[in-house]
């Protein structure tokens, strides 16, 4: 009998050794950083070329601002969905059964409404304005796919939290019912704290998860990374260089993700 | 269905609902002509991504050198990009291609937005497939691997009699996820011009300018749909089930 018998019953505290390698989750980030200036510079070196690198360079820098945009859309709709969500489990783990049954439909009806369909309902079935207290406040493109990215996040990340909590302890609550804590000082002082590294996994996915979608905003007429692609190869009027354009921009999206990828299961291996 | 239609064209007459394709059979027309494209183009993604599943399952669990190698890098090339960039690649990238390397003589496949978009969504969801059943592969015990070889079975043999009726059952329930992931990404055939039912709505609505009641019946039709697929893997799941004592 070897010793891997014994380990294994150390109990939860133990944490196992992580052997994470920085550099297998972060190399194509790396890599398609560097090729990314490298073909900024061959654009430099050789400003009258036709070969495919300086004229990739040529639109790189448009090409960046639009998957800062797409980058932009991402963060904004996480942080907004990430708060909405948590309120949507916090209602989904409500004592109140009215509350918690209203709710439920919700959130279902929006996590399983295909992506593109949903943002098209809140691209052209909601005004392009509308008017509160008398003020006309404009609701443009990019705060439509952003509000319809928070509602689409908010149903996954509700279904994290709610998963989180439930995956709490039941002696956790006993222990604050006994030391005089009301539900809502439980909840912030002893539940939610525990919660926050288990949720970590899961929202990570979450994030890769909508970093891929992010490119519908393309289709409801955002200027983002896959619209400025689609430009450059009708300014060019070249089909050659329609495969190299989109890859290039796909391999952004995909270091992006790949190391979002890893880091979760960095941190699930981990223990958390 | 007379009834239907009066009562569609009363709603739309006084101002609530205006249901088209309930009393219009020309809009009827373009929505079911949608639903079946949408139900082809599931149909067909999903044969065709359940096959590339096995067979990529099959190439990484046999460690075959290079090609083994090559579908995990395929793997997660698709599980990290984004499904709107691969399909314009193919599309606009490949399409082109292929339609000069064919001489034109296969236009009218290659030209077609149903095909690429078919092509790409297979192989975007069949990179998760080939990710759940390697996984449902990975648990069945390999001493029945070995049981098999020294029955005199060969390896491809063993991996379609003994290995993947055991992990393909365990692949199941995470390959539902992953169907019902295929159908709603069916709506992305919008974006090449498919004429999926997303793409007829959008149609129907910017001629009717009955935006939220297309937009309700496009809700309805994806739930039915993806209601399909759970139910009837739930009844592949419990014919397939393991009878053990």
């Amino acid at each position: 009998m070897t010793l891997t018998f014994d380990s294994k019953q150390a109990g939860p505290a133990r944490k196992p050794a992580t052997t994470f390698k920085w550099g297998k989750a972060l190399a194509p980030l790396g890599i398609v950083t560097a090729s990314t200036i490298g073909v900024l510079l061959s654009a430099r070196l050789w400003p009258e070329s036709a070969a495919i690198l300086p004229v990739l360079g040529k639109w790189t820098p448009l090409l960046l601002k639009g998957f800062a945009v797409d980058l932009a859309i991402l963060s904004a709709s996480m942080f907004f969905g990430t708060v909405l969500g948590v309120l949507l489990g916090l209602a989904l783990l409500s004592r109140s059964a009215f509350v918690r049954w209203s709710i439920v439909p919700v959130v279902q009806l929006l996590r399983n409404s295909p992506g593109l369909v949903f943002l098209f309902f809140v691209a052209f079935a909601l005004p392009f304005k509308f008017t509160l207290f008398g003020l006309i406040v404009p609701f443009p493109g990019w705060a439509k796919i952003i509000f319809s990215f928070a509602l689409k996040i908010s149903a996954s990340v509700a279904e994290v939290f709610r998963g989180a909590v439930l995956s709490i302890d039941k002696g956790q609550w006993e222990a604050a019912t006994a030391l005089g804590l009301s539900r809502s000082q439980t909840f912030k002082l002893v539940i939610v704290p525990q919660c926050m590294p288990r949720m970590l996994p899961p929202w990570m996915n979450i994030v890769a998860i909508f970093l891929a979608a992010v490119p519908l905003a393309s289709l409801i007429g955002i200027y983002d990374a896959v619209t400025y692609a689609g430009l450059a190869i009708k300014a060019e009027q070249r089909p050659d260089l329609i495969i190299p354009i989109y890859a290039y921009v796909t391999v952004w999206f995909f270091a992006v993700g790949y190391a979002l990828h890893e880091l979760t299961l960095a941190l699930e291996k981990r223990g958390y | 269905m007379d009834e239907v239609a009066r009562i569609s064209q009363w709603l739309a007459d006084s101002g609530r609902m205006n249901f088209t394709f309930l009393y219009d059979s020309f809009d009827r027309g373009r929505l079911l002509t949608g639903i079946g494209n949408t139900l082809l183009l599931s149909l067909y993604s999903i044969v065709l991504s359940v096959m590339i599943g096995i067979a990529g399952a099959y190439v990484i669990t046999a460690r075959i050198p290079v090609a083994a190698r090559a579908t995990e890098m395929l793997v997660r090339l698709c599980r990290n990009s984004p499904p709107l960039l691969i399909l314009y690649l193919f599309f606009f990238g490949l399409a082109a291609f292929a339609m000069q390397a064919s001489g034109g003589r296969m236009n009218w496949l290659l030209g077609s937005g149903f095909f690429w978009a078919t092509i790409a969504i297979s192989i975007y969801i069949g990179a998760f497939n080939i990710e759940s059943l390697r996984a449902g592969i990975e648990t069945v015990p390999p001493s029945l691997g070995e049981a098999a070889a020294a029955l005199g079975l060969t390896r491809l043999k063993t991996f379609a009699l003994i290995v993947l009726p055991l992990g393909f059952r365990v692949a199941l329930p995470s390959l539902t996820n992953n169907l019902v992931e295929l159908v709603k990404t069916t709506s992305y055939g919008y974006a090449v011009g498919v004429a999926e039912v997303l793409y007829v709505s959008s149609q129907i609505w910017a001629d009717s300018l009955n935006v939220m009641e297309m937009m309700i019946t496009l809700f309805v039709v994806f739930t039915v749909l993806v209601g399909f697929v759970v139910v009837a893997m739930t009844m592949l799941e419990r014919r397939l089930r393991l009878v053990t004592r």
